[in-house]
């Protein structure tokens, strides 16, 4: 059994004004495992995401990552830590506005260690961004932009991917090609946590688990009724009624290439 | 390589906000102009006095030491305080002196002051001086003679012409080799070579007077007079502004108005600058929190923001400094009518005065800035 690479223990996160966003909750994830956290809005995934990625602290329990317990490190430790082992991508891609594709997966490695133009641009280029390295993000579309935000999540090899509803803002071609990268990566041994709403999204991970008011409950398996199928991004599509054709598996061919 | 890419940073982060920085680049630039303006003022209308000082002639006469009997006329000190002149001279910017003896002398019935001095250092301390003729050839003749204009033009005498001296029993004639017009006394003098007035005279070894011209551009005259009063004993330096002190005070209050000025101007573009970092700061926070959770410290994002306060303060202090020479010519134009030389020292006082001015008003905003949390970019919009 592998030392896991993310263990909750008790973890509980009270907000100022006395909100409480999680509630005791206990989870290991493994080395290589992809968990999906699904629930609704404000059941606690985001808050439960940031306290994974040490991006915030628990008001009471243990977090440890890679066998690190956060809960004793200071701030700038846990930006170290961060900066070793998580990579994010957001909902929102969250790009700097003013910095080329190629610029903003730079950043991640100038934070880290030295920014290395050649590497950004094969990292660019593995995700099928070959002709958009140097476009700014209002040049590029939603799915493109979402495609620099995981070049730049994957650039310094981190142990752990942390995705915050990565389709999210997505139209359903873009979340086919975005879902496949990930499963790419999954397949090659990251660890994913991905928080999502959407529960076809939600059944290409290996484990799912919910959030309801902070605490983790069975996972609603109402909610997954005629998608217990999908274990691939074919099975995804299918299963979505009105997938858009023009963004199918053609698309999805340029991404695939190793 | 790292250095490069924060730089890259800086720069592109510059260019998205070019417009916003515009006015924190002019509210910067607005008080290093009156930085840079009033110490071109101070320092040029300065030099210009000192310059002026020495045009009018010498600025530091050594007499006599008070105390001794007789009329000053008629006072003399020993010759040999001219070697410990010469040495003092070296350590100061003591740039000519000519040791001046005076006598009453008589051409016929006229009476007319008589100096003997070394005619090569009577012409560089007196430079501004309009001669006719030539000058008294060398230190050692004892046939020449100059004569002030008025002089001249009260006796008739001409270059070329004999003059006949006589000083009590003693009498000597000598050629007017030229004609002499400075504006001030000497218009009313006759001039002898040193050797020759002190035989004419018989004053042998004796001086009434050294006339010092010293290079100093401000009071420093001053301290020049008391540290060769201090090193030659038996004599008084007295410093002689020939100038209008009026000038003096007048340029003195100028400054120390464009001084208030640029002091109060360079809060007003702190708080301009403070006020538009804070703006950034603020409308950038996302960004901000973006770049700790990718793994930025709070120092790095500290010295991305100082950075770029840093080139709004150059930026600011290059365009001021610009504009303040051009305030500094059009002042001195219209107040003392003629323009002031450049130099240096305004222009890198306004740049730095800009870059600090700048990077202090950002503290505050840029430990705001450092101290974002990373979690509010993981936030929904």
């Amino acid at each position: 059994m592998y030392e896991p690479v993310i263990r909750m223990e008790d973890v509980t996160k009270v907000f100022l004004g006395g909100v409480l966003a999680l509630d005791r909750v206990t989870l290991a994830v493994q080395p290589g495992e992809w968990l999906a956290v699904m629930g609704a809005s404000g059941s606690g995934k985001s808050t439960l995401l940031n306290l994974i990625g040490c991006l915030d602290r628990p008001t009471a329990g243990r977090i440890a990552i890679d066998g690190v317990d956060l809960t004793r490190l200071t701030e700038a430790q846990l930006t170290e830590l961060r900066r070793e082992k998580v990579g994010l991508i957001f909902q929102q891609f969250h790009l700097v506005p003013y910095l080329t594709a190629v610029e903003n997966v730079m950043l991640a490695q100038y934070f880290h260690s030295l920014a290395d133009e050649a590497e950004a641009r094969e990292a660019l280029v593995r995700v099928g961004l070959v002709d958009r390295l140097h476009h700014l993000p209002s040049q590029l579309s939603g799915g493109e932009q979402q495609r620099v935000c995981i070049a730049r999540a994957l650039i310094n090899q981190p142990k752990l991917l942390l995705a915050d509803e990565p389709t999210g803002n997505l139209d359903e071609g873009n979340e086919l090609i975005v879902m496949e990268i990930l499963q790419r990566l999954h397949k090659d041994g990251h660890t994913i946590v991905m928080v999502t709403h959407d529960p076809h999204i939600g059944m290409l991970a290996d484990r799912r688990i919910e959030l309801d008011h902070g605490r983790i409950v069975p996972v609603h398996t109402h909610d997954l009724a005629g998608t217990a199928s999908v274990s691939s991004v074919q099975g995804l599509e299918s299963s979505r009624k009105g997938a858009s054709e023009e963004e199918g598996p053609d698309r999805l061919g340029n991404v695939l290439r190793p | 390589m790292r250095s490069r890419f924060f730089f890259r940073l800086v720069q592109r982060s510059l260019a998205n906000r070019m417009g916003k920085w515009l006015t924190a680049v002019l509210a910067v630039a607005m008080g290093a102009s009156l930085v840079s303006a009033s110490l071109t003022l101070a320092l040029g209308m300065r030099a210009k006095m000192g310059q002026a000082l020495r045009a009018y002639g010498a600025n530091i006469l050594l007499v006599p030491a008070v105390g001794q009997a007789g009329a000053p006329l008629f006072v003399t000190m020993a010759e040999d305080v001219l070697g410990r002149l010469e040495e003092l001279g070296r350590r100061l910017p003591v740039v000519a002196y000519s040791p001046l003896v005076y006598a009453v002398a008589e051409i016929g019935p006229q009476r007319v002051v008589l100096v003997g001095t070394w005619p090569d250092a009577m012409r560089r301390v007196n430079p501004g001086s309009r001669v006719e003729g030539g000058w008294i050839s060398d230190r050692d003749t004892v046939a020449e003679a100059m004569v002030g204009s008025s002089i001249a033009r009260k006796l008739g005498l001409a270059v070329g012409a004999p003059l006949t001296l006589t000083v009590r029993d003693r009498t000597g004639t000598f050629r007017v080799v030229g004609i002499l017009s400075t504006g001030g006394s000497e218009d009313e003098q006759v001039f002898l070579t040193l050797r020759a007035a002190q035989a004419l005279a018989g004053r042998a070894g004796q001086l009434s007077l050294i006339q010092v011209s010293a290079l100093a551009s401000d009071r420093r005259v001053e301290d020049i007079a008391r540290v060769l009063e201090a090193g030659l004993p038996g004599v008084t330096a007295r410093t002689q502004f020939r100038l209008a002190m009026a000038e003096e005070r007048l340029l003195d209050r100028l400054s120390l108005l464009l001084g208030l000025i640029a002091g109060l101007v360079l809060v007003a573009s702190a708080l301009g600058v403070a006020a538009a970092v804070a703006t950034s700061v603020l409308e950038r926070t996302r960004d901000i929190g973006l770049m700790k959770a990718l793994g930025a410290g709070r120092a790095l994002v500290g010295r991305l923001f100082l950075a770029e306060a840093g080139a709004i303060g150059l930026a600011g202090g290059l365009l001021g400094g610009a504009a303040g020479l051009l305030l500094a010519q059009a002042i001195a134009r219209s107040v003392f009518g003629s323009a002031v030389p450049y130099t240096t020292l305004p222009a890198l006082a306004s740049v730095g005065s800009g870059i600090c001015i700048a990077s202090v008003a950002s503290l505050i905003p840029v430990r705001r800035a450092a101290s974002v949390e990373p979690g509010i970019a993981l936030r929904g919009e």
